[in-house]
């Protein structure tokens, strides 16, 4: 897929070292791996994270400092090539769980005060590299031409190349190399590029530029890792670009057993998603014209087709109408008709509408709980029921009112409920 | 139905001339309803079995079966009417079919043992029009209800449908329209009752103004729990709303309109889309509007199940694909609502109010009702208004009067009074927006303002009915309860003192209320109205305030002796077998879930209070009421 331009660029790379790894399983937050990368002598090494490591500096900025502590000493300054450049991420980043989870703790000797800096950028470049293995990435030495270095985590390929026709400029750079290293236009969102630009060269501030594709817009963006000059370090090393890949799914990890995030992010959510029909929802999409303005409506028809609305499928609906991930799930979880759980065959709607509530709706749906062991809002474990209050079904008149699947049945009591259920289950 | 060519306006007449001339053949016309209530006792296999008797005993020529709207009379459900007489079917199953075929239709009797007895009166009906509910009634926006197919576009031509819209063209003076909508007094019937004649006024000025080209919008949400008029008026009549929004958008100059449906109505839904797609092919809907050359053309948005959604700046954000959240108001809609654009919205009963008031004057629609609205709208409540009468009532159904009607005329008249020997306690109108009115106001006579200053709203039209069953204190934690669940979150004073309400509510129906409680939920009541983003949070305190303003003793009684006098309030109640009436017949052990009944046959049973859960089957199953609450 890559145009002219790319393979051209592409094709005058020089490869000075290549090394493949093995997937890293991740274990609570850690895939116990840091990668050492030294670009002057082409060279690179994989280094176990230890336990005390873990205890004492827990990830982040801690590693960061922890791995710079075993590079440094006295007599080193900024523009030494024994000064590591260092990123990494916590045991939470990548996890959606948290605010700021996503973000890179970068630390060097900076250019600026000659002392240790650390600073912070978004993006995706911490969770990428976790994904693709590792908890931390340093960079030393120095290279003596113009080099891409390059972490594939979809191949399980590291490598240094000469690059000597790439733009310097991030902008033009990212985009260069986000479509070199992507195998088609989805691809390229597992694709993040690190560079500093030509204003790196001159002064003594420079920052580092971390990409992110935005889908929705076509192009790479930006975000800076931007205190302390970090980015006049990355070009004294002559290094262009750092690019680093995600394998096309992120193994699966918990952070932490917890009964609150069990019932947040149960087992169904997963079951669900793997479920999906993928072509279906696109199905549903490309019936709505990909319009956004009927985003609601096509989430209904996933969730009248999946019983629920799936990772896969929000993944899918964004993708295809441009709304963000985001926005669906606001959607999905503000509106009552949806559901990120799957929902039970049949569903039983108790009406508590307020005629049905003054004729006694409250004790029908006590009723329906008990008979079928689960409380208001909750799925049998076999699947095969759910149970709603609802307000209101529009037949007023017969209240009160319950609606089992698709039939209405007006004027209930009580007593008639445990023989209602016994024919719903013999059929 | 005709074919697809395009009508133009001087074809209607012929039209309607054509299907009358049809039915005119017929001996008689069986009315089956097909509303959703009646739908639930199925009465789509009635009709359906009911033609294809007919069609094999040989008279399909004399006789036609019509599948209509909801005829309003849902308690009785399912009604055929055969018409012209007006003899009057209720209770209908299939198995009556055959009598009625061969006693009523080929012997000419009808079948007495269908026919509605009053159970005031023990008087049998023969015709629906001497039946007491139908009686005050006074139909213009249910004015085709019960008698034409919704499905079936010829039905509402036959009935002079789409003639108010080619005078309207033909005159082709959207500002005389305008004017017309303003004489008439039309205020908006979902809710707020904002003269609809001004809102359009607005709507065009704002669209000159600006250059833009408005939209019009259909608030069918519905989300008012206990009300379902405008269900009833789609599912029974959906051309009325699509001939008022052709009007309204003629007048505004707009192009495009939208309705906004509830997914939770697959009826009306199904019925809009096809009525959309006849009135396409008839070119009532197009780019060239019955031959005027005035373009137009609707299309639907499915709510998902929210009540705030209702609300107009909510709906707008729902209907372009987000939450609906509403905002504030200082930006109003008719300058930048949908899209930006400058939008009207009105509600169902609104839009299908709109023909009639075009093809029978101003002056005849301000007659009917309360006040001189000839200068100003908001000197009065002009026309007639739908309401969904239900709860404890005898007729429970649809019914729309005339403004300025009493509440006692409405429940006791037309609703028969409350069942089973019980006595009236209150009446809730306006949904949750809205509040009690107690026996004291039964006088009242019902319009916009009567019911404002009564502490309640007209809301969009349910009037439910309370017998002395009913605990009030309850009521109001109900409707609190809804609107906690309901309140989208994003203004603090109805997000967190709705909640704060709740638990104190909660707290004194479970007994454990404390001196102080009321006064603070005065307090409370009063900051959530008066600061609240929508109206939603504005109006939530109507349920309480109404309740603590009528019904406060049972506030003190529930804080004070933990007594609730209704036998509602779990906590506050025991079930108690009486030994007189309870002749030990058994029928209640069983059913009871936790074993709480002990008893021999003939013998007294008695209730373990230590096990009983209070789930008040026992009381259900026994047939000598001799199960008491106390
Ligand atoms: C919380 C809330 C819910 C509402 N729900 C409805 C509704 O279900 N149907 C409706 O027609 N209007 C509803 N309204 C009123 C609308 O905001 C709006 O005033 C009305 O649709 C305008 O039409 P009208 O002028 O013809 O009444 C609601 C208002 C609020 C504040
Ligand atoms: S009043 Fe309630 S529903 Fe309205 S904006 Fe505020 S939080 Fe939302
Ligand atoms: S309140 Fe239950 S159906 Fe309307
Ligand atoms: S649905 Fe048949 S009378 Fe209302």
């Amino acid at each position: 897929m890559a145009s002219e331009h790319v393979a051209r660029i592409r094709d005058a790379h020089e490869n000075l070292a290549r090394y493949t790894f093995e997937p890293a399983p991740l274990q609570r937050g850690y895939s116990n791996r840091v990668i050492r990368i030294d670009v002057g002598k082409n060279s690179m090494e994989i280094l176990p994270v230890t336990q005390q490591m873990k205890d004492l500096w827990i990830g982040g900025k801690g590693f960061d400092l922890w791995l710079m502590l075993q590079e440094i000493d006295s007599g080193t300054r900024w523009d030494s090539p024994e000064n590591p450049i260092c990123f990494s991420s916590g045991p939470l980043g990548g996890t959606t769980s948290f605010p700021g989870a996503g973000k890179t703790l970068v630390t060097a000797i900076s250019p600026l005060t000659d002392s240790i800096m650390d600073c912070n950028v978004g993006g995706y470049l911490g969770p990428y590299l976790k994904f693709a293995g590792f908890d931390a990435l340093e960079i030393v030495g120095k290279a003596s031409d113009e080099v891409v270095v390059v972490i594939d985590g979809s191949t399980g390929e590291m490598s240094i190349d000469r690059a000597p026709l790439e733009s310097i400029d991030s902008h033009l750079l990212a985009e260069e190399l986000t479509e070199m290293y992507a195998v088609n236009e989805h691809d390229k969102r597992n694709v993040t590029v690190v560079s500093a630009g030509r204003a790196a060269d001159h002064v003594r501030m420079g920052v580092l530029n971390v990409s992110f594709y935005d889908w929705r817009r076509g192009i790479p963006r930006f975000k800076q890792a931007g205190r302390g000059g970090v980015g006049t370090v990355f070009r004294d090393k002559k290094i262009k670009a750092l690019v680093v890949k995600a394998p096309e799914s992120p193994p699966p990890w918990k952070v932490a057993e917890n009964k609150v995030a069990s019932h947040f992010a149960s087992d169904k959510l997963d079951l669900a998603a793997e479920r999906t029909d993928r072509e279906a929802v696109r199905a549903i999409v490309r019936k709505w014209n990909c319009d956004p303005e009927y985003a609601i409506e096509m989430m209904q028809d996933v969730q009248d087709l999946e019983r629920c609305i799936s990772m896969a499928a929000v993944d899918e609906v964004s993708l295809r109408t441009g709304v963000s991930k985001a926005r669906l799930y606001h959607i999905a979880t503000f509106y009552k008709a949806f559901s990120l759980e799957p929902r039970g065959e049949t569903i039983i709607q108790v009406c508590v509408g307020t005629t049905c509530h003054v004729k006694g709706a409250a004790r029908l749906l006590e009723t329906f709980e008990r008979e079928l062991d689960i409380s208001e809002g909750g799925t049998t474990p076999d699947g095969r029921f759910s149970l709603d209050a609802v307000a209101c079904l529009g037949c007023c008149s017969l209240a009160p009112v319950v609606k089992l699947g698709d039939e209405v049945i007006g004027n209930v009591q009580s007593k008639q409920i445990a023989r209602m259920m016994k024919k719903q289950r013999s059929n | 139905m005709a074919s697809a060519c395009k009508v133009k306006a001087g074809d209607l007449g012929k039209i309607a001339d054509r299907v009358n001339a049809s039915f005119g053949r017929y001996k008689a016309m069986l009315m089956v309803c097909t509303g959703t209530a009646c739908v639930s006792a199925r009465s789509f296999s009635i009709r359906d079995r009911l033609a294809l008797k007919i069609a094999e005993k040989g008279i399909a020529d004399d006789y036609l079966v019509v599948g209509t709207g909801c005829n309003g009379f849902c308690a009785v459900g399912p009604i055929i009417v055969v018409q012209p007489e007006g003899v009057f079917y209720q209770r209908v199953t299939d198995k009556d079919l055959d009598e009625i075929l061969e006693q009523h239709l080929v012997g000419g009797k009808p079948v007495e043992r269908l026919l509605y007895e009053d159970p005031a009166t023990g008087k049998v009906h023969t015709r629906m029009d001497e039946i007491e509910f139908f009686g005050k009634q006074q139909l213009i926006a249910l004015r085709n209800k019960g008698i034409i197919d919704p499905e079936n576009i010829d039905h509402y031509i036959a009935r002079g449908g789409y003639a108010a819209l080619g005078k309207v063209l033909e005159a082709g003076d959207p500002e005389a329209v305008i004017r017309e909508v303003i004489d008439s007094g039309i205020r908006g019937r979902g809710g707020g009752g904002f003269p609809a004649g001004i809102k359009w006024q607005s709507g065009r000025r704002a669209a000159g103004e600006r250059g833009e080209v408005p939209y019009v919008v259909c608030n069918a949400d519905e989300g008012d729990p206990g009300a379902y008029m405008d269900r009833s008026i789609i599912e029974t009549d959906p051309h009325t709303v699509l001939e008022g929004m052709l009007i309204g958008a003629f007048a505004l100059g707009a192009r495009e309109g939208f309705i906004y449906i509830r997914k939770e109505y697959p009826l009306a839904l199904v019925r809009l889309e096809k009525a959309i797609e006849q009135a396409r092919s008839y070119g009532f809907l197009g780019p060239d509007v019955l031959g005027s050359g005035f373009a137009f053309d609707v299309s639907i948005h499915r709510g998902a199940g929210a009540f705030v959604c209702g609300e107009s700046t909510a709906l707008m954000a729902s209907m372009s694909g987000r939450v609906g959240e509403p905002r504030a108001k200082y930006v109003h809609n008719v300058e930048y609502g949908y899209r930006d654009r400058p939008t009207v919205l009105n509600n169902v009963e609104t839009w299908a109010t709109i023909p009639v008031i075009m093809d029978r004057g101003a002056s005849w629609f301000a007659s009917i009702g309360t006040g001189d609205v000839a200068g100003d709208p908001w000197a009065g409540s002009s026309g007639t208004k739908a309401f969904s009468l239900v709860g404890n009532i005898a007729n429970t159904g649809l019914v729309e009067v005339p403004m300025g009607i009493t509440l006692r005329e409405i429940i006791f008249d037309i609703g028969g009074g409350i069942p089973n020997g019980r006595s009236f306690k209150a009446v809730q109108t306006g949904g949750p927006s809205g509040g009690c009115i107690p026996a004291s106001k039964l006088d009242l006579e019902i319009d916009f303002d009567s019911l404002s200053e009564a502490g309640s709203m007209m809301g969009s039209g349910g009037l439910i009915v309370m017998d002395d069953q009913t605990c009030m204190v309850d009521v109001a934690r109900y409707f609190i309860d809804f609107l906690v669940d309901e309140s989208c979150g994003k203004c603090t004073p109805c997000r967190e003192g709705l909640f704060a309400l709740k638990r104190i509510l909660e707290r004194i129906c479970r007994g454990e209320g404390e001196e102080g409680d009321v006064q603070f939920l005065e307090e409370l009541c009063g900051t959530i109205g008066a600061t609240s983003l929508c109206q939603l949070g504005a109006t939530a305190v109507n349920p309480v305030m109404s309740t603590l303003r009528y019904f406060r003793e049972e506030y003190e009684e529930h804080i004070r002796d933990h007594r609730c006098r209704a036998g509602v309030c779990k906590e506050l109640i025991t079930y108690r077998i009486v030994a007189d009436p309870c002749t030990g017949c058994l029928a209640c052990l069983k059913p009871c879930p936790t074993q709480a009944i002990t008893g021999e046959k003939k013998k007294v049973h008695v209730i373990d209070e230590e096990k009983c859960i209070k789930c008040g089957i026992c009381r259900e199953v026994c047939t000598f009421d001799a199960v008491e609450v106390v």
